[in-house]
């Protein structure tokens, strides 16, 4: 049977991503228990490459592995055989002669993945440049679901640095499996130019959106990549675009705020706003685990086989 | 109240005729051929026979040089300038020292211009931080702060990408990008028109292709990326045209022309007179005639000075040494007038409509000789004969129209209710 690989959301049909939230949700409760072991995986091996620097997503996905009872091996970006200057598809070569079972990568270029689907392991992406991160999308559609109850008739604003943001491209395409009415929230500066024929809302004033909508997802100002020059400053930034006390008072009743993490408090949010009630970043990061125990499972144990 | 008696009003909305104007407070209450009041104790009236009402000037380019270490007209002394020439509003250019790139420097600049209530003030910033050309302003923060017009004035926005950068942003906020057209890496170190003065005297060149290749990049970013956007300073033949087909092709893109590249070619050179020396350079015969016919076809849509005082030091020079710049507000309207409106080239509400109604749309104020409109009014004397002299030691006479015999002068001006010239001379 030839592996299965999530690079993009657009390998999920929509009623998979459905049976994969029901299977998150059970996955959710053993990591409850007294002993957060189940041996779905069993026998199974999970290389977790993290070519770029990572911390709460290879953590999460290792979790979310051994919680399966997988085997895994783990390498970031000092002392790969890359950085060595190995070249993508002799890795690859190398993890399959190792009989690896699934590679979880995030990697800086957009799209590398689509160069290690013929070999006979399952790609997982978690994270490839500026393209796309479809397990973050899918743990964020699961903790909307968790708290809100439906994921029908959903209006959600993307708050930020659009143009920069993997998460953004694979959550728009999650929420418009779901038809979500969704909202760009940024500078023109921070949004691709060009956004035609998309029905997508956009406009450059959070204040506009901020009582209309059921989520408010705000992404990160990635400092350390060249995401500063596209605007002036901090100030400005924060004058437009960050999320107050005096945003939190206009918010319907039932809406929630979200964001994918690590957050910058005081950039993105007030530490009063990340702090309140609100805020669903704390559970965003444990659902992420029982979202990706149940993409390992579907992808490895044959549920999500061809 | 102030009523202006037996005027030739122009409205800037196509009536030329006698009437009077009465002015209430900062507004003009009526405009009637005949207005009788009857309690005559309280109106000021004043005898305008003879002379043109005008909706008040704005012109949209004017250096002061304040805050700055060299002592050449501050800001109240260039605005007293610009009332002595007739203009009821100005835009400043924010190529200070310190630049006008922040919020703080805008509230800084107005807090200097408040000493003169009446005339609308308006400092535009710098697209860039310290009009580098790197890192765009806080546009936010500055429409925040009142701030209409954006430009790096002196300098063009070279990096192709930081001008798309701030194309982008600055269309969140409906701000005008304004550029002084002039590509660099061609320009250099270059002094003068490039062509056959240029080859006689031995200077460096600034060529026409300069100003053309910075208009087209600039006209082909905003295809692409929609912003509104204003030429400053036009001088080429090839500019006009490129401009033409921007604005044939419904491109939302304005532009303005200097009394001086309208009227003056490179040939006044010849004797290496710095007050002739400015950016761009005076260009040829065809150049000023496409100039002209582009200010009358209103490809051009608005004449500005580009005011630039010098300190005497900075003109008293060898010319390669001398700084860029001429002084332009106490000329431009009798110019305009004497080279155009008395020839019957534009008429008096073309003029208007060049240096009045176009700066005041771009910058939001309102002008016209109409009830119920701010009482911003220049009232001018179309038969006075004068010639441009030295007059006031704190201004600064580098202009190239020294000497010149000039018919007409700005004989009063009403800034939004405030009398602040009148038979000539400065009031208060």
């Amino acid at each position: 049977m030839k592996p299965r690989h999530l690079i993009s959301i657009d390998d999920l049909k929509k009623n998979e991503i459905e049976v994969l939230l029901e299977n998150a949700a059970s996955y959710k409760e053993i990591s409850t228990r007294e002993v957060k072991k189940v041996p779905a995986l069993r026998g199974k091996t999970v290389a977790l490459c993290f070519i770029e620097p990572s911390t709460r997503t290879r953590a999460s996905f290792e979790i979310a592995a051994k919680r399966l009872s997988a085997d895994t091996l783990s390498f970031q970006s000092k002392g790969t055989s890359l950085e060595k200057g190995e070249s993508i598809k002799d890795m690859a070569k190398t993890l399959q002669a190792m009989k690896i079972d699934a590679l979880v990568l995030r990697h800086s270029s957009c799209g590398v993945h689509y160069q290690l689907t013929d070999y006979d392991f399952s790609v997982i992406n978690a994270g490839d440049g500026m393209h796309e991160h479809p397990t973050q999308a899918l743990l964020d559609l699961f903790t909307i679901k968790d708290k809100i109850g439906r994921l029908e008739n959903l209006k959600v604003a993307i708050v930020g640095d659009i143009l920069h943001s993997r998460v953004a491209r694979s959550l728009i395409k999650v929420l418009k499996l779901f038809e979500a009415e969704i909202t760009l929230v940024a500078p023109p500066t921070l949004l691709p130019p060009f956004l035609t024929g998309l029905d997508l809302k956009i406009t450059n004033f959070l204040e506009e959106v901020v009582s209309e909508v059921d989520i408010v997802y705000l992404l990160r100002i990635q400092k350390e990549r060249a995401a500063l020059s596209y605007f002036p400053s901090e100030r400005e930034y924060i004058r437009f675009y960050s999320f107050q006390l005096s945003h939190l008072k206009k918010l319907k009743k039932g809406s929630f705020l979200m964001h994918p993490g690590p957050i910058n408090r005081g950039w993105e949010l007030s530490s009063e706003v990340a702090d309140s009630d609100v805020s669903l970043i704390e559970e965003q990061v444990e659902n992420g685990v029982a979202v990706r125990m149940a993409v390992l499972s579907y992808f490895l144990a044959g549920e999500g086989g061809n | 109240m102030i009523l202006l008696k037996d005027g030739f009003v122009v409205d800037g909305y196509g009536k030329e005729e006698k009437m009077d104007v009465l002015v209430n407070e900062d507004i003009i209450a009526e405009v009637a051929p005949l207005i009788n009041l009857s309690e005559a104790g309280k109106v000021k009236v004043l005898d305008c026979e003879g002379k043109v009402i005008l909706p008040g000037l704005i012109d949209f380019h004017v250096h002061f040089r304040d805050p700055s270490p060299k002592e050449v007209e501050s800001i109240d002394q260039g605005i007293e300038r610009a009332i002595y020439g007739g203009f009821t509003g100005c835009l400043m250019m924010p190529n200070t020292e310190p630049p006008i790139d922040t919020p703080e420097m805008v509230h800084f600049v107005r807090e200097k211009a408040a000493s003169i209530p009446g005339f609308d003030f308006q400092p535009a910033a710098a697209i860039t931080q310290g009009r580098e050309g790197e890192r765009i302003v806080e546009m936010g923060l500055l429409k925040e702060a009142g701030v209409k017009v954006l430009t790096d004035d002196g300098n063009y926005v070279q990096s192709a990408w930081v001008m798309k950068m701030a194309l982008r942003y600055a269309s969140a906020f409906d701000l005008i990008l304004m550029q002084h057209p002039e590509e660099k890496s061609l320009s250099a170190d270059g002094q003068v028109n490039e062509g056959l003065i240029s080859a006689s005297l031995g200077l460096r060149e600034l060529p026409k292709a300069a100003e053309e290749i910075a208009i087209l990049r600039d006209l082909t970013l905003v295809q692409y990326y929609p912003a509104r956007i204003h030429f400053t300073h036009i001088s080429t033949a090839g500019a006009v045209q490129l401009l033409n087909k921007a604005k044939s092709s419904g491109l939302k893109v304005t532009a303005d022309v200097t009394p001086h590249h309208l009227l003056l070619t490179e040939k006044e050179l010849v004797r290496f007179d710095p007050n002739f020396k400015m950016k761009p350079p005076l260009r040829t015969e065809e150049d000023i005639k496409a100039v002209q016919s582009g200010l009358i076809n209103e490809v051009i849509d608005l004449v500005a000075t580009d005011h630039a005082p010098h300190a005497l030091e900075d003109k008293e020079t060898e010319f390669e040494k001398a700084a860029f710049g001429v002084a332009g507000l106490d000329t431009a309207l009798s110019l305009i007038y004497q080279e155009f409106v008395f020839p019957r080239k534009l008429s008096w509400t073309d003029l208007v409509r060049a240096m009045s109604l176009k700066p005041a749309s771009l910058l939001g104020y309102i002008r016209g000789i109409k009830p119920g409109f701010p009482a911003s009014i220049t009232i001018f004397d179309p038969e006075k004969e004068w010639v441009y002299r030295k007059e006031k030691s704190e201004w600064a006479y580098n202009s190239p129209f020294l000497g010149w015999r000039l018919k007409g002068k700005v004989f009063g001006v009403i800034a939004n209710g405030r009398l602040l010239c009148w038979e000539e001379k400065l009031l208060g």
